[in-house]
């Protein structure tokens, strides 16, 4: 297709691509900057998780709707508007990056956390009216083992969502990061090197699911954890 | 003295009226068993009682100081604990529990997840549960549904001799069928 196409700027030669894969794995710069977004990344992931967890705990109707309408305008809004309005408030740096990653995550944490938590079984309900137990084993004994099934699907998912997110927001926003060394690479047309690093973007993000699937989180049906 | 006085209790899911009218009192240290078909409200009437349903119209007077105890019709039990785990979650009496752990001949069946047992072991260890925790009132919802004839008569003995010289008020409900509610109760109420 590249000698169809005749231009190696526009696609590359599949062996060129490849080396330059390979030679990446020994390039500190790379490798500095696929950190730097990874702890981007987790930190935005964190937040989201963090914050999406306390509010989803909230059991008021009223305070719902208010997040519910937040979460709306979130989802309704394409990634760049955030991106743009995140350089506004932020300027250009790892905050917009964070702020994005978190914008984009809060949603589904927050919304898992607080449907698992509305829909607890009226039975489990009634069994700790009659047997009421301490606080300490409600979290830890109930709480969390029935809430895991629920979050830990969309939490996988998130964490491979987050690096991507964060990719993009570091394109427009910062002077590192992987998504930094793709718009440089961008500018200067270097197509051999944007192909290497959306090869591991792909691989990171299938690890991550791979991972994921070998924990036995990412399933289709969801299933209590019996041991 | 009364330790359920209960008024003109009226109870109705999406317009189907379950409980339409009901008048009872229990005096402390008495053995009630309420019968009746399927649907007539039993169930409805033992969880008002306890507190786990809001009644529609009424008046549920509860003495105060009454420590309630209840056995599910239905088990409950947490499925990613095994069964050990499941009783000393909600256990206050851990020496009543062992004592009830042998009576029933339940340790081989500690370890074992909720998922893994036959309904029946699930009402004998649900049945067991319910003396686990103080109680004055005992509010047992057909306690003997799923048992065999051996654990059956187990249990009731074991109800029995608790209920005795105790002032533990006892509202039990059963099916129509149960013949040996008899042996048990002081009145049989229906309801309809």
């Amino acid at each position: 297709m590249g000698i169809r196409i005749n231009s190696p700027t526009i696609f590359p030669y599949p062996h060129k691509v490849l080396l330059k894969t390979i030679s990446l794995l020994s390039d500190t710069e790379f490798l500095y900057n696929l950190g730097i977004t990874a702890i981007r990344s987790l930190v935005g992931l964190f937040l989201a998780f963090f914050i999406g967890f306390i509010l989803g705990n909230i059991k008021n109707e009223k305070f719902y709707v208010g997040i519910r309408n937040i979460i709306d305008i979130f989802q309704s809004n394409p990634l760049i508007i955030w991106i743009t309005l995140a350089l506004l408030w932020f300027g250009f740096g790892s905050k917009t990056v964070i702020f994005t990653t978190f914008i984009m995550l809060f949603p589904n944490l927050y919304l898992s956390v607080y449907y698992a938590l509305k829909n607890i079984p009226t039975e489990y309900i009634e069994l700790f009216k009659i047997y009421p137990i301490s606080k300490k084993n409600y979290i830890t004994k109930f709480l969390i083992p029935y809430i895991k099934p629920f979050i830990l699907p969309v939490l996988a998912n998130s964490t491979i969502s987050s690096f991507k997110i964060s990719a993009m927001a570091e394109f427009f926003a910062t002077n590192n990061g992987i998504g930094f060394l793709l718009s440089y690479a961008k500018t200067f047309l270097n197509t051999e090197y944007i192909y290497a690093i959306s090869i591991y973007l792909f691989i990171i993000s299938k690890f991550l699911e791979y991972i994921f699937r070998k924990m036995n989180i990412l399933k289709e049906d969801l299933k209590f954890d019996r041991n | 003295m009364t330790v359920i006085n209960i008024i003109n209790l009226k109870k109705s899911f999406n317009d189907k009226k379950v409980l339409n009218g009901v008048f009872l009192k229990l005096e402390e240290g008495e053995k009630i068993v309420i019968k009746g078909p399927n649907g007539c409200g039993k169930t409805t009437l033992l969880k008002i009682i306890a507190g786990l349903i809001k009644p529609d119209e009424g008046i549920v007077e509860i003495s105060p100081g009454t420590k309630i105890s209840f056995m599910f019709q239905n088990p409950i039990f947490l499925p990613w604990l095994n069964m050990e785990e499941n009783l000393n979650l909600t256990c206050k009496d851990p020496s009543k529990l062992k004592e009830l752990i042998d009576y029933f001949d339940l340790k081989d069946y500690l370890n074992l997840f909720p998922h893994q047992l036959s309904g029946g072991y699930l009402q004998i260890f649900s049945f067991v549960r319910t003396f686990t925790i103080p109680h004055n009132l005992l509010l047992l919802d057909e306690p003997f549904k799923s048992f065999d004839i051996n654990r059956k008569e187990k249990a009731k003995a074991f109800l029995k001799s608790h209920l005795d010289n105790k002032k533990i008020t006892l509202l039990m409900v059963s099916h129509q069928e149960d013949r040996e509610d008899k042996e048990i109760a002081d009145k049989i109420f229906n309801l309809f």
